[in-house]
């Protein structure tokens, strides 16, 4: 039902708005919806832009935007809905044919070659040549002059004979943006340009943006640093849970309205209730890597589940990983139960008693190809083996309590860990860990990716391992997620923590507010 | 829901398609009991007593050296300095027998002596992670080089008598290189399977970063596979000393690739992780009873060299598709 209404919505908005489409509007989307494996990533999403506008896109991690910059450049095809360029419908089947209609996207990722020139970058794929019989040649001279131009509109100045290994990042930034344009694009699509800039090439960059926009150009940008909207965008659209919520002029949207409105879910009140004890499992005393973390000092109780929030970039996995003896730090101390320890490598971090399930669950946790007992026994081989020699039966019997214990859902402990589904492996990963009987457990993203009864359960079995003494931190970008299964939330920002807070009266704007903050 | 109970189900549909995947699997002995069958009858010599051991006693050899390379290449890496080490055991034992050292000390010393050059692959590879068919690419060059100095480019012979039995004695019928080949194997299909020094092999070849994570020495396991990898090829040029009588500088010339095709027909990924001895030994024996067989057909030596690669490429391929099964 709810279907239909929204259907016969839309069209009456057709109606209207193909007589409203004047030549401000320039990219018109109604009705999109995506769902990728039953999980619906855009939901009935309508989105405007007008002709010369920078209009912000916003949400929490998951909320669609990327989603629906994919479906735009075509690398992700609409299950349905419409797409309506200049008035007219189109459809978008692959990335080049979105660039023949003026549409160009810049990735967070760099996608240019270090060892070519500037220009030879911008012209990618389609280098202006001389036709002879059986050569192409380049065309060199029309290369740098036609980069040039495009440089030149963005009032950049560059070298375009520079090799791009070169280039600071904030000059690769800029060349990409050269890349994008350089298709003779009317909509540029910007995901988190900023990230990896500092604020002065921020500033430059926001510049160089609005000058294009005033050239008649459209901007879509994407961005997690909504300090930075006010300086730079015209109108705001925020997206929740894979819905369109609504569109605001941006004298209109305070930070304190935009958190609001991406927030808007409404949270399960089955926190935990605090039974964490007094004592005091692990301390981290002024922990700092370069530019990834500075001076990061807290604690973690027994029995408790501290909450790691923050936004992706906040320097929390990285964080978690130096704690671990996985990556060298620059400084800082470890006190487990009052006792200082030196952590070097992932071998000490395991001796102390500290487990880590890993964020990249197929990459860095499970190993894919193996079964699932040997994935289970990997950690405690020594402990499996007399003499150097494996006890089968032993190995066997702990992969098969744990196969029980979690209801990991299996033939049996032989089955290719490949074979299972995303949550059944995240237990295998966990049931490793536990069986070297730490009393820390160190949990990134521990349900990214897994369905929802899945998660559920790792809930479960996170709280009766608190309940048993365990202490364990849990990195989470998915606030809802921290709110509810915290005892403690600490917040990190651009890799300092903002925050350390009781889950008492604690809300998302709270955490999203102190999540965005740079100090 | 849905990805878990097809995960049960899948196991029923795989019994019924059985017959397909079985074939793949086990493709390898069935190709190689296939051969057996056409030679026997293509042929009067091939299944008699004396054709089957010599075939044995041919590969013996070559697959002491395959025991390494398997576990190299289940390390996901490979090892190109072993035929130059089976040169350098070779003629270190031999000149150290010649001086008038006993037997089994001159092997000793000799086996340390290559576990040196195998240190040295190792840990090059392990803390500068370089590839090691880059870092062996230059210890194979480096270690032949020293081979003809040793040696001074000419054999080293009139050894110790009783040193022949090694390479050549017999215990019955049975010649002694395929006894020590067959206790080697038995020995490292062990230590595969049943040791927490395999199962790490195993591990960090299936996933590096997970088993370092998982708190396994990485670099440690790296270092001993080498250094093992070096001692069997080591064992191998004592043999083959052993049997010529000599320790000459250019023995073991393209052993390496012996040993890899071999690793590779007998079903071990080259990325690592997959793959097990028997198929190591299979896959030498394998090409040992295609070059018999080709010998006793009279084909020509250079059309030899074509049909054995064109089976190195349809093994290839055969273990492709069994990873994608």
């Amino acid at each position: 039902m709810g279907q239909g209404e929204s259907n016969e919505r839309s069209s009456v908005q057709v109606r209207v708005e193909m007589k409203h489409m004047d030549e401000n509007t320039i990219l018109k989307v109604e009705g999109i919806t995506k769902t990728f494996a039953g999980i619906v990533a855009l939901d009935h999403v309508d989105f405007s832009l007008k002709k010369g506008e920078i209009h912000a896109l916003v949400g929490a991690n998951g909320a669609g935007k990327s989603t629906l910059i994919k479906i735009l450049t075509g690398a992700y095809k609409a299950d349905s809905g419409k797409i309506f360029l200049n008035g007219k419908e189109v459809i978008i089947l692959n990335p080049h044919q979105a660039n023949q209609l003026g549409i160009s996207a810049v990735y967070q990722e760099f996608s240019l070659i270090n060892q070519l020139s500037v220009a030879e970058n911008i012209y990618m794929g389609k280098l202006p040549c001389k036709d002879f019989k059986v050569l192409k040649k380049v065309d060199w001279q029309q290369m740098n002059q036609n980069a040039q131009e495009v440089l030149g509109m963005m009032e950049t100045p560059i070298d375009t004979k520079a090799l791009v290994g070169n280039l600071s990042v904030a000059q690769k930034q800029l060349v990409e943006i050269a890349k994008a344009l350089s298709n003779n694009s009317s909509i540029l699509i910007m995901d988190e340009p900023t990230a990896s800039l500092t604020d002065n090439d921020i500033e430059n960059m926001m510049n160089v943006v609005k000058g294009l926009a005033k050239k008649g150009i459209s901007i879509i940008y994407v961005s997690h640093r909504l300090e930075e909207l006010p300086l730079i965008a015209n109108r705001i659209s925020v997206f929740r849970d894979g819905k369109y919520v609504k569109t605001l002029n941006i004298e209109d949207a305070p930070k304190n309205v935009i958190i609001e409105n991406m927030v808007g879910r409404a949270i399960s009140n089955n926190k935990r209730c605090g039974c964490s004890e007094e004592e005091t499992l692990l301390e981290i005393k002024s922990f700092s890597s370069g530019k990834k973390f500075k001076d990061v000092n807290f604690c973690l109780k027994k029995g408790e589940i501290l909450g790691l929030a923050g936004l992706a970039g906040a320097g929390r996995t990285e964080l978690v990983r130096a704690i671990f003896g996985a990556d060298p730090k620059d400084s800082g101390e470890v006190f487990i139960k009052g006792k200082e320890v030196k952590i070097k490598s992932p071998i000490d971090a395991k001796k102390c008693g500290i487990g880590f399930i890993t964020e990249n669950r197929k990459e860095e946790g499970v190993i894919l190809g193996q079964t699932i007992r040997d994935n289970i026994g990997i950690t405690v081989l020594k402990e499996l083996a007399e003499k150097l020699v494996i006890n089968r039966k032993k190995e066997n019997e702990l992969a098969g309590s744990y196969i029980n214990s979690l209801s990991i859902k299996a033939r049996n402990c032989e089955q290719i860990t490949k074979d299972l589904s995303g949550g059944n492996q995240q237990k295998v990963v966990i049931a490793k860990w536990l069986a070297t009987h730490p009393s820390i457990l160190i949990m990134d993203e521990p349900t990214r990716g897994i369905d929802v009864g899945s998660k559920d359960q790792i809930y479960e079995l996170m709280d009766s391992l608190a309940k048993q003494g365990f202490g364990i931190i849990m990195i989470s970008s998915d606030i809802p997620e921290v709110l509810q299964v915290s005892d403690r939330v600490l917040v990190m920002a651009a890799g300092k923590i903002t925050a350390m807070l009781e889950n008492q009266d604690l809300t998302q704007e709270i955490i999203l507010n102190l999540a965005t903050t740079q100090i | 829901m849905s990805t878990n109970s097809s995960a049960l189900t899948a196991p029923n549909k795989k019994t019924k398609l059985s017959l397909a995947s079985f074939f793949i699997k086990y493709a390898i002995y069935l190709i190689l009991l296939a051969l057996v069958i056409v030679l026997s009858f293509a042929t009067d010599k091939f299944l008699t007593v004396s054709n089957v051991i010599s075939i044995l006693k041919q590969i013996s050899i070559q697959s002491i050296v395959a025991i390494g390379m398997t576990m190299i290449v289940l390390l996901g890496q490979i090892d190109l300095s072993v035929g130059s080490v089976v040169a350098f055991s070779g003629i270190i034992s031999a000149m150290l027998m010649k001086s008038g050292m006993p037997i089994p000390l001159a092997i000793l010393v000799s086996t340390l002596l290559s576990c040196v050059i195998g240190l040295v692959s190792g840990i090059v590879t392990a803390k500068y992670k370089v590839h090691a068919f880059l870092v062996t690419l230059a210890t194979q060059t480096a270690v032949r080089g020293m081979d003809y100095i040793i040696s001074g480019g000419y054999p080293v012979s009139s050894l110790p008598k009783s040193f022949m039995q090694i390479g050549g004695g017999y215990l019955g019928i049975i010649p002694v290189p395929v006894i020590i080949m067959l206790v080697f194997y038995a020995v490292f299909i062990f230590i595969l399977n049943s040791t927490t020094f395999g199962r790490s092999i195993y591990a960090v070849g299936g996933n590096a970063e997970s088993s370092r994570l998982s708190g396994i020495n990485v670099e440690k396991i790296k270092v001993i596979v080498f250094v093992v990898t070096a001692a069997l090829a080591s064992v191998g040029g004592v043999i083959l000393s052993s049997r010529l009588m000599s320790g000459a500088p250019d023995t073991g010339t393209g052993w390496e690739m012996d040993c890899i095709t071999g690793v590779i027909i007998g079903g071990t990924s080259m990325f690592g992780g997959e793959g097990t001895l028997q198929g190591t030994f299979i896959g030498m024996l394998f090409v040992g009873v295609l070059s018999n067989g080709m010998v006793l057909l009279g084909i020509n030596p250079y059309m030899q060299q074509v049909i054995k690669g064109l089976v190195i490429l349809a093994a290839v391929i055969l273990n492709s598709y069994k990873r994608k099964d």
